[in-house]
């Protein structure tokens, strides 16, 4: 995607997009290049036979794009552009050669942006051209559209790209980066949509193809597992445990494919240097904790976000990681952390390592992300019995947990094959002595560990028990807390109906007297009914319980394998 | 722990004209896996268009130890670099920031030097080298660590740690002149990563080079699969010994014996009770947890379950016909109030026991009802 442009544009420029139109067949020789752009030298010539039906029949009906409305910088997308007369050429191209369409999806990318109107733009089109034909040699480059800038320096462009890989790839060459690299100082404001552009087929009518235009962002599709890199798993486990017991928190990037949400990089949130006595602990918890929503580390994490960008890792925040010990990450602080995030990118996602769990010699590493309900609840910030009671809302729709996958790189895969080295030969030389043995003992593949295999009981129980009994006290606090309310409110309404009555009477004395009566809702403005304390702390609890319980009864089915294994080897039968 | 360390001669090496006692001591360096892993992701990421090599080039970050003899590389970022046929362009200023930016996150680490992915020294090397081994911008008086890593495809990949000395047949030269000495490196990794290198590599033993991160059980499968097929190997050797099939060796024997002996010798009854303690310890846990998860749960419902008619209205508006309401409202919270109330008592009971030492005994009476 390119992301600049001009005044340079001419109109005669975007007139010259009239070839192909009349064609019958999409790839004869001699229209072999299409020009999708205001430019036309060569070198941004769409070459068609690099594409696939579809996609060349997208391409030469999207020369009949066209802008319908003037104020198409603020415009809604899909309302922007003449759509159906885009489809109706497609349909007729489709019909024309004979070619039943299959469904497809582009991806469209609109930039908005605002430049100052005394900026010079010259200089500014000759890098948008650069950046151009960069693209258009990396491929898949269907169409590029810009308008002018308006009276403040609004202006859109747009690019419809055959596949959001393809869009990735033009973008990350010198031409653009240049490109991009003056449009951050020159732009007060810029802002990037990526849309699907989905064209489908109905099969109910024979031949005749049926399209139906979804343009919206792509939040509809949720993904549907996240899949981390090895490289983030070993950042996140090592900052964690470096830092362990105190919490650590930190950024994550990677960018969502197709349902999977690809999390290819990570870095950790700046911690405060609390003087490490251990009274300050708990603050140096709460304050990592903080991290990820505290204003400092959104700079930071934008400024790192936008060097790792330079490197060609993928720029996108999606989401952010927190460490646990025996599950108990579920309070108001991860939900507001995930809130957060989640509020201005909907594929984000919150991976929590378990640092105590895994030290038992299986990865505990687990992605959730809050559900819809309870973004909207959340966004009202109401949660009292009545809200919940409406919305149905009960714990167990907070939190939503996505499956997680590692995946390795090539290069990678052929690493982790080396260590430890495999045997030269497969015949092995026998040791000499015991010590030989002792002194280098076999190297065992890390897969499958059988540090599981490991017997320890009591130290899981007691820690078990202890945050139970948190939770306990927990719930009971707001219980406690929910009486004295209900409390409170009994003793008002018992004024309030007080009062109420003491008015009735005065009224009706004053109507014997044929007095006009006194006006009976004054007791809105003088008593005050106490505010409901918030469900959301229980319900928390509730998950949180749920979540403990889950884990005992995960270790009860490890753990007692293993001790029947155990004593069927010490008492033989 | 260490998986992977070669054999190493560590010569002296030629000392510095301006030699620092630190600058001259022999150095090991240790590898953390994700800074091998993040070198190996950039390697992949690298963009070829606008340079003529085909390496990258970082920094490494991580910390020393107090006489300087021991580094670890903990971390490493990629610097974007460029080099022609007559020069090499590394970004100086971005290499600058990003070690800020690094380093206000983990304040305790300091440059160590640099890595590339290809295991050619050459004086675009040396050039860079000793920009980051100079006072100003690099780590002087400690010298500078160069880490390479091959990654030609088809062949293993390497890793070589060298750190340098100036050199020059001229003064003119100097900068670009410097004798790389190999220094002897291991990979190192620790309790808490070996769980998650053990996910790396069974995603590594798979076709589509991904694994999901499994259950706790799941995994104990695998463990004891792969368990019984080395002891099948053992005895099938032993077994193979006894035939007279294979020569035996009488080292082999004799840590196999050691191995056996290590098995306790305890009465069948002592193994009995304790078995048995242990177990009602685990289910009595997994029981009363889930226990508390019914009434927590119960809890929550009862207090967001609609209850009979007028409740609503007394509860949020109490309005003027709220006096017959909040009265039948007032009846249902206070019992709410009361049943949670019992609730927490019993909680804290168990809670007593629990931390006086007496959970053992405690839990496992009901325990035995149960059963």
């Amino acid at each position: 995607m390119t992301l600049l442009q001009g005044r340079v544009v001419v109109a005669e420029m975007q007139a010259q997009t009239f070839q192909n139109l009349d064609a019958k067949g999409p790839a004869p020789s001699q229209d072999r290049y299409l020009v999708v752009s205001p430019y036309v030298e060569r070198e941004h010539l769409l070459d068609l036979e690099s594409l696939d039906v579809e996609n060349q029949l997208l391409a030469l009906a999207l020369t009949k794009l066209k802008c319908l409305r003037a104020d198409y910088a603020t415009a809604p997308y899909a309302e922007t552009f003449n759509w159906d007369e885009v489809i109706d050429t497609l349909r007729t191209l489709a019909r024309d050669i004979g070619h039943t369409w299959k469904e497809t999806s582009f991806f469209v990318v609109a930039f908005r942006s605002r430049i100052p109107p005394t900026t010079v733009y010259a200089e500014l089109g000759a890098l948008d051209k650069a950046a151009h034909a960069e693209a258009t040699a990396s491929g898949g480059f269907l169409k590029y559209w810009f308008g002018t800038p308006d009276a403040e320096g609004r202006n859109l462009a747009t690019c419809i790209w055959r596949s959001q890989e393809d869009a990735r790839k033009g973008g990350v060459g010198p031409a653009h980066r240049k490109a991009a690299g003056a449009a951050r100082s020159l732009y007060t404001f810029w802002k990037i949509d990526r849309l699907r552009l989905t064209i489908r087929e109905d099969l109910s009518v024979f031949r005749d193809l049926y399209f139906k235009m979804v343009v919206d962002a792509q939040k509809d599709a949720p993904f549907k597992s996240a899949q981390v890199e090895s490289l983030v798993m070993m950042k996140i486990v090592k900052h964690c445990s470096s830092s362990f017991p105190t919490t650590a928190t930190g950024s994550l990037v990677g960018m969502d494919n197709n349902g999977v949400l690809e999390i290819t990089n990570a870095f950790p949130f700046p911690t405060v240097d609390v003087s490490s006595t251990d009274g300050h602990q708990s603050d140096a918890s709460a304050l990592a904790a903080a991290a990820p929503r505290a204003k400092a580390n959104i700079v930071y994490q934008n400024e790192m976000i936008r060097h790792l960008k330079e490197v060609n890792v993928d720029a996108n925040n999606v989401g952010w990681y927190t460490s646990a010990t025996m599950g108990n990450f579920i309070n108001l602080g991860f939900i507001e952390n995930q809130y957060h995030y989640q509020r201005d990118n909907d594929k984000t996602v919150a991976l929590v390592h378990d640092v105590s769990r895994s030290s038992q010699g299986t990865l505990s590493l687990r992605a959730f992300r809050l559900s819809p309900e309870f973004m909207a609840a959340y966004k009202e910030g109401k949660f009292t019995t009545e809200s919940l009671q409406k919305s149905k809302l009960s714990f167990r729709d907070i939190l939503v947990e996505v499956p997680v996958i590692v995946h390795n790189s090539h290069l990678l895969t052929s690493f982790l094959h080396q260590i430890p080295a495999p045997p030269e030969s497969p015949e092995i030389p026998l040791p000499a002595s015991v010590d030989d043995i002792q002194r280098e003992p076999a190297k065992l593949p890390a897969h499958p560990s059988f540090d599981t295999l490991d017997l320890s009981i009591d130290p899981f129980l007691e820690k078990t028990c202890d945050l139970l009994l948190d939770s306990i006290e927990a719930h009971y606090s707001d219980l406690n807390n929910h009486q004295y309310y209900q409390r409170q409110l009994t003793r008002e309404q018992f004024k309030i109906s007080q009062w109420q009555a003491k008015r009735k009477a005065e009224n009706a004395a004053r109507l014997a007297a044929k007095q006009t009566p006194l006006p009976e809702d004054e007791w809105q403005r003088l008593f005050k009914l106490p505010q409901e304390p918030s469900r959301l702390e229980g319900m928390l609890n509730a998950r949180q319980v749920e979540q403990y319980s889950k884990q005992v009864d995960g270790f009860t089915a490890t753990i007692t394998s293993k001790m029947f294994a155990v004593r069927g080897n010490l008492l033989p039968e | 722990m260490a998986v992977e360390q070669e054999h190493f001669v560590h010569l002296a090496r030629p000392l510095a004209p301006s030699s620092f006692a630190a600058g001259s001591a022999p150095l090991t360096v240790n590898l953390q896996p994700q800074a091998v892993f993040s070198v190996v992701d950039h390697a992949v990421r690298r963009d070829i268009r606008d340079t003529q090599s085909t390496r990258v080039i970082g920094a490494l970050v991580g910390t020393r130890s107090e006489d300087g003899s021991e580094v670890e590389v903990r971390s490493t970022f990629a610097i974007p670099h460029t080099e022609n046929e007559d020069q090499v362009e590394v970004d100086v200023e971005y290499q600058k920031n990003m070690l800020a930016l690094t380093l206000k996150a983990s304040p305790r680490e300091t440059l160590l030097g640099w890595y590339t992915t290809s295991h050619e020294l050459n004086s675009f090397s040396a050039l860079i080298q000793n920009f980051f081994a100079s006072p100003e911008t690099g780590t002087f008086p400690h010298p500078a660590v160069h880490l390479t890593i091959s990654t030609e495809p088809g062949v293993p990949i390497e890793t070589k740690t060298y750190i340098s000395a100036p050199v020059a047949v001229s003064p003119d030269r100097a900068a670009e002149s410097c004798l790389f000495i190999e220094v002897p490196h291991k990979l190192l990794f620790t309790d808490a990563e070996r769980a998650a290198l053990g996910t790396a590599t069974a995603a590594a033993t798979s076709e589509s080079r991904s694994a999901p991160v499994v259950s706790d059980i799941e995994s104990l499968t695998q463990s004891l699969e792969t368990l019984s097929d080395l002891l099948e190997r053992v005895s099938g050797y032993v077994g193979e010994v006894l035939d007279e099939e294979r020569d035996g060796s009488h080292a082999l024997g004799q840590y196999l014996m050691n191995a056996l002996s290590l098995a306790p010798k305890v009465s069948p009854t002592q193994i009995e009770h304790d078995f048995n303690n242990h177990i009602q310890d685990v289910l009595m846990v997994s029981y009363l947890a889930n226990t508390i998860r019914t009434q927590i749960d119960l809890a929550q419902r009862l207090a967001t379950a609609p209850l009979a008619g007028g409740f609503e209205g007394g509860a949020d508006k109490g309005g003027k016909e709220g006096e017959e309401g909040s009265g039948g409202k007032q009846q249902d919270g206070g019992a709410g109030g009361r049943s949670g109330g019992g609730r927490g008592a019993k909680g804290r009971g168990g809670r007593g026991g629990g931390r006086g030492g007496g959970q053992q005994r405690e839990p496992r009476e009901p325990r035995e009802n149960g059963e």
